[in-house]
């Protein structure tokens, strides 16, 4: 504050301490995790943000492949059976039968591979969404319940007053098992006597 | 004393340059007292706050007392320990009472005993005309009471210079009167004073020599009489013509 | 304030009392509606079965281990020693006076009661709430400690001080309590725990890493309280101290940090009072806290609606009074 805004060398010299010190910490998590045999695999983590999935077309009927018509990157199969037909639509690139070929149900006609969401970044949606909405209603709870608690009518003040002073008087976790197990078995038995 | 030579200062804020201070030079000798006068903005504050290094100088030296205060190697709190200052807004220790502030120091820097310190405490206390309300916290004092215990907690550590950043210009009128014969009575006794102030009655009564700065630069230097009757510069004329 | 109020109420008058009723009115119709609403799904609600988790009779019965003769009873204080003898060994039992059931020279056999007698036990929702009142003490006392070096270290123009502490209070304050119990648990806690067991040590409890989080965690908000107290103080003060020619550290000693301390006192007040509430989430590595006990009554009594209420109305209880205590000392403070 009261010294020159130059900077001296033991700036910097406290500078690479404190990078020094972020490594040291690092590589001692990570060694002592090795020394008690605990085999790092990070490679196993990407999966849980995005992921290939074998996708299978089943068929679902007994019959026989009539036709396989290729449009454009899609292929329609054709199935005849005794009594009707099926047709399912698959991408050209993965069909596994030909036509001609004796089909059972659950035989597999054709599989591709689909880029999926991770259960990590399902996650994080889901923690996105779920903060989003209940600021929105907390802002219009609040904002009501603000003016309510600055109000000079008793009613609207002291229940604001009690309103407020339950839940900040509470834990976030106690008001989540009685808004499910109390009002919510509440509510729904009585939405499922209705 | 204080040998100041060719030191400038620029305040950096944003992407706005200030020069507070270009090339001053100046030298305060033992016993002097000495005024520093000029609008607002001059740049007085700061040459006076870089005098204890409360600002640091760019460039330049301040040699107190043989030492240079801008060289690195220099323990900054012995020297300060050497220059008492008086502030503009008091400044004083809430959280303790007239005669701790004024004893806090001396026993903490200088390692004087509590008996011995209380007992000069209360001398000094005595000489700025506070000494009943040693038990008192500051908030209860008036401003020109609190100031008269800043003096006195300057004091304590037996300064060789003391220096005063417009001390009187926080005060309500009726105050500042109490302040400045304090002060007075402190030139009198031989202390080495650099003032800051607008009291030009001051400066006129109490001053060996008046430095006049503007905007960053001193303009001109002289005894109270040849400044306040027949100054040189144009930018001196004209800031006397505004304020008498 | 209070006069216009006092004013205002009797110009409306009636208006006033009236509102005052509906606001009762409001709150009796809640309760009852809740009551209502589960007589109406069935479900019995059975208060009568709570006060037992606060405190309850246990009947304890000393019973021998073996066959013998019961040699001496002496008696000793307010309890009376009983030993056995048998045909190879002795073995002594201990029970209040006035409860025995045996005499000298009695022929016992393994089994026997010896003695029985009631005793008031403290019932699992006391001593959830007991654990979470010394949890939050223990991690509070830790936090400060931890908070006041990593504020000051935060406000340290040396740099290694400074990015430490500001990248410790960034990634706390970043991420959820939870998550950090779970690392301190699952990841500190195996690493620690088996490295202490390579070197032939014992293992540290769930319990202590809880705790560690929980003071990790306060530490961080401590470290900006004290931030914000210290960079609160008139910059003139330290400027009055230096120039006295005080050190950086004797001006924050005997200056800054008292008056500091004084403005941190209020919100570290408060974050003691959420770190009470913080606890609750420490039932997810097994610590008996109060939340976690009240869900195992839940489980073993199924009266999750009276349960899960007494439980919050618990809490309640604590912040509240130290919400009060709070309020007290800082109008006193404000008197002085």
């Amino acid at each position: 504050m009261m010294k020159g805004s130059k900077k001296s060398g033991a700036y910097y010299i406290s500078a690479c301490i404190f990078v020094l010190l972020m490594l040291c910490i690092a590589s001692s998590l990570y060694y002592s995790a090795l020394k008690i045999d605990y085999v790092w695999r990070w490679y196993r983590i990407p999966q849980y943000f995005v992921y290939q999935d074998q996708v299978e077309i089943r068929a679902q009927m007994e019959g026989e492949v009539e036709s396989i018509r290729i449009k454009g990157k899609n292929a329609v199969i054709r199935i005849k059976g005794k009594e009707e037909t099926e047709r399912n639509t698959v991408p050209a690139s993965g069909i596994r039968v030909d036509e001609g070929d004796l089909i059972y149900p659950g035989d597999i006609l054709a599989t591709y591979q689909k880029w999926r969401i991770g259960i990590l970044t399902q996650g994080l949606w889901l923690t996105l969404k779920v903060s989003f909405i209940a600021i929105v209603f907390g802002i219009l709870i609040g904002l009501f319940t603000g003016i309510a608690r600055l109000s000079s009518n008793p009613a609207l003040k002291w229940s604001a007053v009690t309103y407020i002073e339950f839940i900040r008087g509470s834990p976030l976790l106690v008001q989540i098992f009685i808004w499910y197990f109390v009002l919510g078995t509440l509510i729904n038995n009585i939405l499922v006597k209705i | 004393m204080i040998d100041v030579k060719n030191i400038s200062k620029t305040f950096v804020s944003h992407s706005t340059e200030v020069k507070a201070l270009v090339n001053i030079t100046a030298k305060i000798d033992p016993g002097e007292v000495v005024v520093v006068l000029g609008p607002s903005g001059s740049g007085k504050s700061t040459f006076i706050r870089c005098l204890n290094y409360l600002n640091v100088a760019d460039e330049g030296s301040i040699i107190i007392n043989g030492i240079d205060i801008l060289d690195p190697k220099t323990d900054i709190n012995k020297v300060r320990a050497d220059v008492g200052m008086v502030f503009q807004s008091f400044n004083l220790f809430p959280h303790k009472t007239v005669l701790e502030n004024v004893t806090l120091a001396p026993i903490v820097v200088r390692k004087v005993p509590k008996q011995e310190a209380v007992k000069k405490g209360m001398a000094l206390l005595k000489k700025v005309g506070i000494q009943d309300k040693a038990d008192v916290y500051p908030d209860q004092l008036s401003g020109g009471q609190q100031q008269r215990v800043a003096i006195a907690r300057a004091l304590a550590m037996e300064p060789k210079v003391m220096l005063f950043d417009e001390p009187t210009s926080a005060l309500d009128p009726e105050m500042v009167g109490e302040v400045l014969d304090v002060m007075k009575n402190l030139a009198r006794e031989g202390m080495t004073m650099v003032v800051v102030t607008h009291e030009m009655g001051f400066a006129r009564e109490v001053a060996d020599r008046v430095i006049f700065m503007d905007e960053g630069a001193i303009v001109e230097v002289g005894t109270p009489e040849h400044f306040f009757s027949n100054p040189t510069h144009e930018r001196t004329k004209l800031f006397l013509s505004q304020i008498l | 304030m209070r006069s216009s109020s006092a004013s205002k109420r009797s110009k409306q008058g009636n208006h006033y009392y009236f509102w005052v009723g509906v606001f009762i009115f409001i709150v009796i119709s809640v309760v009852l509606s809740l009551y209502f609403s589960a007589l109406q799904i069935d479900y019995t609600w059975r208060w009568y079965r709570i006060p037992k988790y606060f405190a309850y009779n246990e009947r304890v019965e000393v019973k021998a281990d073996m066959d013998g003769k019961v040699e001496s009873i002496i008696k000793k204080d307010h309890k009376a020693i009983i030993t056995v003898k048998g045909p190879q060994e002795s073995a002594s039992y201990t029970a209040p006076k006035g409860t025995l059931q045996v005499e000298k020279g009695d022929t016992i056999y393994d089994g026997d009661i010896l003695a029985t007698y009631k005793i008031w036990r403290v019932g699992i929702l006391l001593q959830g709430l007991w654990l979470t009142l010394k949890v939050s003490v223990i991690a509070i006392v830790f936090g400060i400690v931890i908070g006041l070096f990593s504020g000051l270290a935060r406000i340290s123009s040396n740099p290694a001080l400074k990015w430490t502490a500001i990248t410790y209070i960034e990634m706390i304050r970043g991420s959820p309590l939870l998550v950090q119990i779970f690392i301190w648990y699952f990841v500190l806690g195996t690493l620690i725990n088996n490295i202490l067991i390579k070197h032939g040590m014992g293992q540290i409890s769930a319990l202590w890493f809880g705790v560690a989080a929980l003071a990790g965690f306060t530490g961080a908000y401590v470290a900006e309280m004290v931030r914000a107290g210290i960079q609160s103080i008139h910059r003139g003060q330290t400027e009055a101290a230096r120039s006295l020619g005080m050190t950086y550290v004797k001006s924050m000693r005997y200056v800054i940090l008292p008056q500091a301390l004084r403005r941190i006192l209020p919100p570290l007040a408060g974050q003691f009072i959420s770190l009470i509430k913080d606890s609750s989430l420490l039932g997810i590595i097994a610590i008996r806290e109060l939340t976690k006990a009240t869900r195992e009554v839940v489980t073993t009594s199924l009266q999750p609606f009276e349960l899960w209420f007494v439980c919050a109305l618990l809490y309640l209880v604590l912040t509240f009074t130290l919400s009060m205590a709070l309020q007290y000392l800082e109008r006193r403070q404000l008197a002085v």
